[in-house]
């Protein structure tokens, strides 16, 4: 089933802090979004708008039509999964455990773990491949793999929506890609809507379909990869001369940027 | 998922809890069946089931039963409360008496005994409006669109500064009549009744069917915020009441016990060590371990110098510091 | 397994709840005939009319009652007793120090009447004693008149009233003597320090050794300070206001009988700058009162105390 999450004319801000005055997007089929932006832009802060985290100080999110903070909050986790920058649980929780909490949106009060909820968590366990890790503590695995759990708990709850924020920060190239791979694969198989904020660039380009590019707390472009990654947008962006290549490799052509020496001054 | 069954923490965990078990019933049995006059079992045993009007029956029914219990019960609601708040502040050192509780708990109380002697009897509840009253200041103080933890910590300690000194004013001014308030402040059992054991008894009972509801949230509010929201909880509302019903076990016990320090503090970090964070079994674990350790400590406290009696919150506090020093050690060694 | 232990501590709650509900103990028969009186806490208490096992928890209750002829079967844990009362005693069992009395001694000792003080630690003994149906009295010892008074009640008590009539005789002759020999004098304006280790205070004639000084005629400067509840025996002690006062005498009274404690608590007064400068100071009216009398409630020894007092207030007469 296909779910739209939209924002109409959000402004978002903390306390009297205004980080985006005003905002549009509309999400309404199963894609693979990253939204990029200099620090500061506002990239989080849209995530966690749309994720139902943040109330917007006038507009609305609407999940389905409905406004998503009128919904109530078990439904809107069934929809949709959230995976913040920095997560942190109790050393010695195993990943049993973690992935178990996705189910939550699902169990009542006092409700058991039954064999859908097994069958659930071992479909997610099985597409991050950490199924032989199942009781190990989370502390005792590597940054990759901790992520990798996380992940799965975030698919445990049988989202139709993934929300990643910088989810490759604290990874190195290896692991990066895997995750990236990850995402896509689960893009495929299941048709789930990814939204991500990424740093990486060139991550962004290739493993997305779509890119909105924040600035300033604006919305500066929105569309195909191809058309909002250029040069032109790169340099009003980020204030750096960019190449942009294509690159084949494996069986299709990613766009890759790569930055020159000189910074442009950024203009006022 | 067949493997999954067996989660190699089970058997360590039935083993603590049954060893628990066991130790606490122990705990009781030597509690009615020590003090300061000695009784044979058989003895203890008629007083039960062949109840006399004799000096036997008035001791081991009316001091020394409803003692241990008001002692069990006492452990199980601080540990209880320890838990929560730990686990809702994310701060290992979160105690009850953060919230306020104590101080709100000291100041009626000793308010009571120094202005109004005659009405002692009042002191239990009065103690228990107060540390509710603190309690509520504290929370109304840290209240931004919910309980911020930061704050309740800030608070809660703002109003324990401010009510300390009103206990110090009375006691400058009130120096002759100090003496009589000191007992209560260093915490134990001495005297207590079955009246106590009726004050304590259902908020006990609400603590347990608190903590078997909570667990999950309580769980969950360790992922964080975000992620606790992302998995549908309303974190604002889980939070309230959780610290809530930490406030009114902790004034309960407040109210029966005196201000008995570090119970709230450190079982739950001995259950943590025994049964890990999940606190599906940490809340019942701590329960139990705080009422056999404070059961426990007060027998000892009214035996080991008989016919005095050490406030058993003295005790604690000698046991408490070691404590303390060996969870330094171990977060240094991490 | 957690629901094991929450099931079982289930049970120990519907184990107390089963406790507590089962009924409350079997009631007491009392055979003695009884009578009501009040004690100083104000309560209304059914005693009998001689008791004939009593246990006192503190030493100037202890002191009074045997100075009337009482014995006793149980007796506090304390030093502070006349050396004639401290043999008497010796071989009696104690129930613990006064502030913390071990309630399982002392109904082990089937009292039929217990006395106490008022004070919060012996008001936590009355809803046991009250289901063990042993009376207790809290009497206070604030004043002169209550010693006279809690002497004739436990001449009472004893069945001795004769030798309760002289102890009191003893007391009240001394007084009067004294009141006579000092009618026409001069009061002297007084302040009484009380010094204890961490802090130091006036007696207001709230107090004991206050309301003697009250009767001896003497003017307690602390009682203009004491404007507040009434309630207080002592306020703590401002250098300024008694430099301000400026009193022709200054009592000093410690907590402790040891004379280096004693000695320090001296040299700390006397270091302090407005010190040097008091009259009383200068007259060399500085007098340190005895521990036994002053520090301790004198009990029978009030008219000792009162001697005392006299002699330091108007040395020329007590000299005859």
């Amino acid at each position: 089933m296909n779910h739209t999450i939209e924002a109409q004319s959000i402004t978002l801000g903390y306390g009297s802090k205004v980080i985006i005055p005003k905002m549009d997007i509309v999400i309404d089929k199963p894609e693979i979004i990253s939204i990029i932006g200099p620090n500061g832009s506002g990239k989080s802060t849209l995530l966690k708008a749309l994720s139902r985290l943040l109330i917007p100080l006038s507009g609305c999110v609407l999940l389905d039509g409905r406004d998503i903070h009128t919904l109530p909050p078990r439904e809107v986790a069934k929809i949709m999964a959230i995976l913040p920058q920095t997560v942190h649980a109790p050393g010695d929780m195993t990943v049993y455990d973690l992935v178990a909490y996705g189910r939550m949106p699902y169990k009542k009060m006092f409700e058991k773990l039954d064999s859908d909820d097994q069958e659930c968590m071992a479909a997610a366990l099985k597409a991050t491949g950490i199924r032989q890790m199942l009781h190990r503590r989370l502390d005792s695995l590597s940054g990759g793999e901790r992520q990798r759990a996380w992940l799965a708990m975030a698919l445990a709850q049988e989202p139709r929506l993934l929300l990643l924020d910088e989810p490759t920060t604290y990874l190195d190239i290896h692991h990066q890609l895997e995750l990236m791979k990850l995402v896509c694969k689960l893009h495929q198989d299941m048709q789930i809507t990814v939204i991500m904020v990424l740093h990486d660039l060139n991550h962004a380009a290739r493993f997305s379909q779509r890119m909105i590019a924040v600035k300033d707390g604006l919305l500066f472009a929105d569309g195909p990869v191809e058309e909002v990654f250029t040069v032109e947008n790169l340099r009003a962006l980020y204030g750096v001369e960019t190449t942009i290549m294509t690159i084949e490799q494996g069986g299709s052509s990613h766009l890759v940027c790569f930055p020159h020496d000189s910074c442009l001054k950024q203009k006022a | 998922m067949r493997e999954v069954a067996i989660d190699p923490r089970g058997t360590w965990r039935t083993g603590i809890s049954i060893t628990g078990l066991v130790a606490l019933v122990a705990a009781l049995l030597w509690g009615i069946r020590v003090g300061a006059v000695p009784f044979s079992a058989y003895d203890i045993w008629n007083v039960f089931i062949a109840p006399a009007s004799n000096e036997a029956y008035q001791i081991i029914y009316n001091i020394r039963v409803p003692r241990v219990l008001v002692g069990a019960l006492t452990g199980i609601n601080l540990a209880l409360a320890g838990c929560i708040l730990q686990g809702v502040l994310r701060n290992p050192l979160a105690d009850p008496g953060i919230i306020g509780v104590s101080a709100g708990a000291g100041l009626a109380a000793m308010s009571v005994m120094i202005l109004w002697p005659g009405l002692m009897a009042l002191v239990p509840a009065a103690a228990f409006i107060g540390a509710l009253l603190a309690a509520g200041i504290v929370f109304l103080l840290s209240w931004d669109r919910g309980i911020q933890p930061l704050r309740l910590i800030l608070a809660g300690v703002a109003l324990a500064a401010f009510f300390g000194g009103g206990m110090s004013a009375l006691m400058v001014f009130h120096s002759d009549k100090v003496q009589g308030t000191v007992n209560w402040m260093a915490g134990g059992f001495q005297g207590r009744s079955w009246n106590h054991v009726q004050m304590i008894l259902p908020y006990s009972l609400i603590g347990v069917l608190g903590a078997m509801l909570s667990y999950r949230y309580l769980n969950a509010l360790q992922l964080g915020d975000e992620v606790a929201k992302g998995l549908g909880i309303r974190v604002e509302k889980a939070r309230f009441f959780l610290v809530v019903l930490a406030a009114l076990l902790a004034a309960s016990a407040v109210s029966v016990a005196g201000l008995l320090g570090f119970v709230g503090l450190i079982i739950p970090h001995i259950a943590r060590m025994l049964v890990g964070s999940d606190f599906e079994y940490l809340m019942p674990c701590a329960a139990v371990l705080g009422a056999t350790i404070v059961v426990a400590a007060d027998t000892v406290a009214r035996t080991i110098f008989s016919p005095v009696e050490v406030p058993v919150g003295i005790f604690m506090a000698f046991l408490g510091a070691p404590f303390f020093i060996y969870l330094l050690r171990k977060g240094m060694q991490r | 397994m957690n629901r094991i232990t929450s099931g079982i501590i289930v049970l120990l709650l519907a184990v107390s709840g089963f406790f507590l509900f089962r009924g409350q103990s079997e009631p007491v028969v009392n055979q003695s005939t009884r009578y009501s009186v009040t004690d100083s806490a104000g309560r209304r208490v059914e005693i009998p009319h001689l008791p004939q096992r009593v246990i006192v928890l503190n030493a100037s209750n202890l002191e009074l009652f045997y100075a009337v002829g009482g014995k006793v079967v149980g007796r506090p844990t304390t030093e502070a007793l006349p050396q004639a009362v401290k043999d008497a005693v010796q071989q009696i069992p104690t129930v613990g120090i006064t502030p913390n009395p071990n309630i399982e001694q002392i109904i082990g000792l089937k009292p039929d009447l217990i006395l106490g003080v008022n004070m919060p630690f012996h008001h936590n003994l009355i809803p046991v004693l009250d289901k063990a149906g042993i009376p207790i009295l809290l009497q206070s010892l604030d004043n002169y008149q209550q010693i006279i008074d809690t002497l004739r009640f436990y001449g009472e008590l004893t069945g001795k009233p004769d030798q309760a009539d002289v102890q009191i005789n003893q007391i009240q002759s001394r007084y009067e003597d004294i009141m006579n020999h000092n009618k026409d004098r001069v009061a002297p304006k007084v302040v009484v320090v009380w010094g204890s280790p961490e802090s130091f205070n006036m007696a207001t004639s709230r107090s004991f050794s206050g309301d003697l000084l009250k009767r001896l005629g003497a003017v307690n400067i602390a009682d203009q300070g004491d404007d507040g509840g009434g309630q207080m025996g002592y306020v703590p002690l401002s250098m300024e206001y008694v430099a301000k006062q400026n009193p022709d005498m200054i009592f000093l009274i410690t907590h402790s009988s040891d004379e280096k404690i004693n000695e320090k608590f001296r040299n700390e007064l006397a270091n302090h700058p407005a010190w040097r400068g008091l009259k009383a100071v200068e007259s060399n009216q500085v007098h340190h009162l005895p521990y036994r009398l002053f520090a301790v409630n004198p009990g029978t020894q009030v008219g000792e105390a009162l001697t005392v007092l006299a002699g330091f207030l108007y040395p020329e007469v007590t000299k005859q």
